[in-house]
């Protein structure tokens, strides 16, 4: 039991912070290039999709509770296929860590910091976050429950300072799609949903499992909520029109916002801030779970020592987009592996375990 | 080795951390807060501001005094100039308070596709600021001064922030964007005039197309704005009971509050639009008041009236919009939220011309202020 560290609140701020993240700030965008004013039945599709995804996992997981992914593989797949999976998750969760990284970069240098090097704004984000894999799980854990407040902040008041100013011919027609489109829509809300593949890393560290799968279903239902309304509340600002052409939609929206008295006068500035929190969380989350199965996957005694050679890799991967249109090619590539390592995989080592009598 | 290794991380943390890339140091930078843009001779535009003098020794300093330059450079973009303006200025210009863009009738006819796009890409500029057109040359907004004024920049935006006058509509670049990029709505910027170095802002450019395309005058602006801006605004409206230029048979009204809707319906593959303007009231002026003069009379007479007026205005509005076939009403906006599909297979700039529309005024008169029409 001493590894089970982390409470139950911890693990709900885990999944919230881990999916709320970068896409915060451009969902709104791609979802109205694809489904247009549909983009509300496009965001909530994604979130019952994400639901039956996070409804296999738990299923998997409750077989193994007390192992991680590598373990699991290891018991239904044997040893070298298990290595295998491990790695493709290793090279997701990092290739998730830099393309998010590169892409706050991106958004830090356009809004915050013009004139600061690149490589100093990921170093930063990495430092600190390695800092976070040192202490481990538990560390985490209270660290993402204490910027809970500030992810959920930075939405909410998106929806504040819109709520008013919605109008409701930009959201109108609801359900004027095709189902291509729709299809197309569903993937890219999934994209922004992702978080719960972290499950396959935090499971066995949870103190009390009777709640996780509850507990996961409503966070995700109010991540889902929170997004429809968020994407809906932007869309109703701006006009589809409009928003297509703005890279960041949310933090523009700040920009045409003026809130008189108020102590910032360039209030997007401030949600940057809160923004800034929610994108942290996601690359301390995911950046520590790929540190983390390569501690597992390798002998204790390099294990120590790959920290920095973790760093440096997902340093390099993060300085390679050239620009931020290939950064949004990266993040949509890693955002596809991610939906296919949900579901692929969950799917198979649950058919080959059935198959092969694993689970009793 | 794990006690180093963090005493390394700390180290270097210390080392590469400090110091900061982005400082801005204010005394090295011109604040600009207006810009005005000009169409030059070779087509270049000409980009001016007005800098504030700067004050020096024991005099008091103010940044909004009528004490000022107004510089002006030649550039193929607005950046190309404001860099010549800065490279001779000797000190960076910083574009992050900007409030007001005045541009040129000229400049409206042909670049404003570059203008907006060279605005909006900036993430330093605040979308919240005003374009104005003026209808001689921008760079007179810059210089005028008059004892009335504080200096012309920070008066436009107060001017706009409180928008008394309502003949014309205060429009922010967001504002501009939204209704230059969206299909189903035609934009509109307000009109700038210097006369005796005084700014005046009266009237509405309309935008068809990506360029200026003509130009509404006040009243119209002020019928459009009941319905496309319906904020609170004080406006009166002066109307006379008889057919007279007798004083005393005027009567002002006062508008407290307004709200405005508009609905669409399909018939017949003909867009029906109806315009519905309510209005509550009050008389502020008319001593023409008789004896058993029936007060009620008086207010349905009022607002009949003004009923009337407002009607004649409105329908004078939509035929300038007819003729110009541009939908400054943004009737567009709701066809394609209500009838999608129709929407798709139609050109809306054939169709407006042929919609049909109705208007229904409601003006109600609350009451006569503060004094009583007829004592009892």
């Amino acid at each position: 039991m001493k590894d089970r560290k982390i409470n139950i609140y911890q693990y709900r701020a885990i999944l919230i912070t881990a999916t709320i993240g970068i896409g915060l700030i451009t969902l709104p965008r791609a979802l109205a290039n694809k489904v247009s004013t549909a983009s509300w039945l496009a965001m909530t599709l994604g979130t019952v999709i994400l639901i039956v995804i996070s409804f296999l996992i738990l299923r998997l997981l409750n077989y193994f509770p007390n192992n991680n992914i590598y373990e699991i593989s290891q018991t239904i797949l044997g040893k070298y296929l298990s290595i295998i999976i491990t790695l493709i998750f290793i090279s997701y969760y990092t290739l998730v860590t830099s393309s998010t990284v590169r892409f706050t970069t991106d958004a830090i240098n356009v809004w915050m910091l013009p004139l600061t090097p690149m490589s100093a704004i990921i170093f930063i984000l990495l430092i600190v976050s390695s800092y976070v894999c040192l202490k481990g799980t538990e560390t985490l854990g209270r660290f993402c429950t204490a910027f809970l407040f500030f992810n959920i902040l930075s939405v909410l008041l998106v929806l504040f300072f819109t709520f008013t100013k919605v109008k409701p011919y930009n959201i109108q027609p609801y359900f004027h799609t095709t189902f291509v489109e729709l299809l197309k829509g569903t993937k890219e809300s999934l994209l922004s949903l992702l978080g719960i593949e972290t499950f396959f890393v935090f499971h066995k560290f949870i103190n009390n499992e009777q709640d996780v799968a509850s507990s996961t279903y409503k966070s995700i239902i109010f991540i889902g909520i929170l997004y429809v309304l968020l994407v809906e509340a932007t869309i109703g600002y701006f006009g589809v029109d409009q928003i297509k052409t703005l890279v960041f939609p949310v933090i523009s929206l700040f920009k045409t916002i003026e809130v008189r008295y108020f102590i910032f006068e360039r209030i997007e500035l401030f949600f940057l801030t809160l923004w800034l929190a929610a994108a942290f969380t996601t690359i301390c989350i995911y950046y520590y779970c790929g540190f983390y199965l390569l501690k597992v996957l390798l002998p204790k005694k390099v294990s120590h020592a790959i920290l920095p050679i973790y760093f440096a890799i997902t340093f390099y991967l993060s300085r390679l987009p050239q620009n931020i249109d290939e950064t949004f090619k990266l993040l949509n590539y890693t955002g596809n592996l991610g939906i296919l390592i949900c579901l692929i995989i969950t799917v198979l080592l649950l058919s080959i375990g059935k198959i092969r009598g694993v689970f009793r | 080795m794990r006690k180093i290794c963090l005493l390394l991380i700390f180290i270097l943390t210390i080392i590469l951390m400090i110091g900061c890339w982005d400082f801005k140091q204010i005394d090295n930078y011109y604040i600009l807060t207006g810009l005005s843009i000009d169409k030059g001779e070779d087509n270049e535009l000409i980009v001016s501001t007005r800098i504030s003098a700067p004050i020096t020794g024991l005099q008091t300093s103010n940044t909004f005094t009528t004490e000022g330059r107004v510089i002006s450079r030649k550039g193929t973009t607005i950046l190309n100039a404001l860099q010549k303006m800065s490279n001779e200025l000797k000190k960076e210009i910083f574009l992050g308070h900007l409030q007001v863009i005045i541009i040129s009738k000229e400049i409206a006819k042909t670049d404003v596709a570059n203008i907006v796009d060279s605005l909006s890409r900036n993430p330093n500029i605040q979308r919240k600021l005003y374009i104005i057109v003026c209808q001689e040359e921008a760079k007179k907004v810059m210089e005028a001064v008059n004892p009335l004024d504080v200096a012309p920049i920070p008066d436009l935006v107060n001017m706009f922030d409180i928008n008394k006058t309502n003949n014309f509509i205060p429009i922010t670049l967001d504002e501009f964007i939204f209704k230059y990029k969206s299909s189903g709505y035609d934009a509109l910027l307000p009109i700038a005039k210097v006369s005796n170095q005084i700014i005046e802002v009266n009237g509405m450019a309309i935008f068809h197309n990506n360029s200026y395309i003509g130009e509404l005058n006040g009243e119209e602006s002020r019928v459009l704005s009941l319905l496309i801006y319906p904020k609170f605004t004080t406006e009166y409206y002066t109307l006379s009971q008889k057919d007279t230029k007798n004083t005393s048979d005027f009567v002002t009204v006062k508008i407290d509050n307004k709200s405005s809707k508009i609905k669409v319906n399909l018939k017949d593959n003909r867009i029906e639009t109806k315009l519905y303007i309510k209005l509550y009231a009050q008389i502020t002026e008319y001593s023409n008041t008789k004896e058993n003069q029936d007060v009620q009379q008086l207010y349905n007479i009022v607002s009949k009236q003004l009923e009337e007026r407002l009607k004649i205005e409105l329908e004078s509005l939509i035929k300038k919009s007819k003729e110009y076939n541009t939908d400054i009403l943004g009737i567009g906006k709701y066809v394609r939220a209500k009838y999608q599909d129709y929407w798709d297979t139609i050109n809306w700039e054939d169709k407006y011309s042929n919609t049909k529309f109705s208007t229904d005024i409601n003006v109600i008169i609350r009451s006569s202020s503060s004094t009583k029409l007829i004592a009892n």
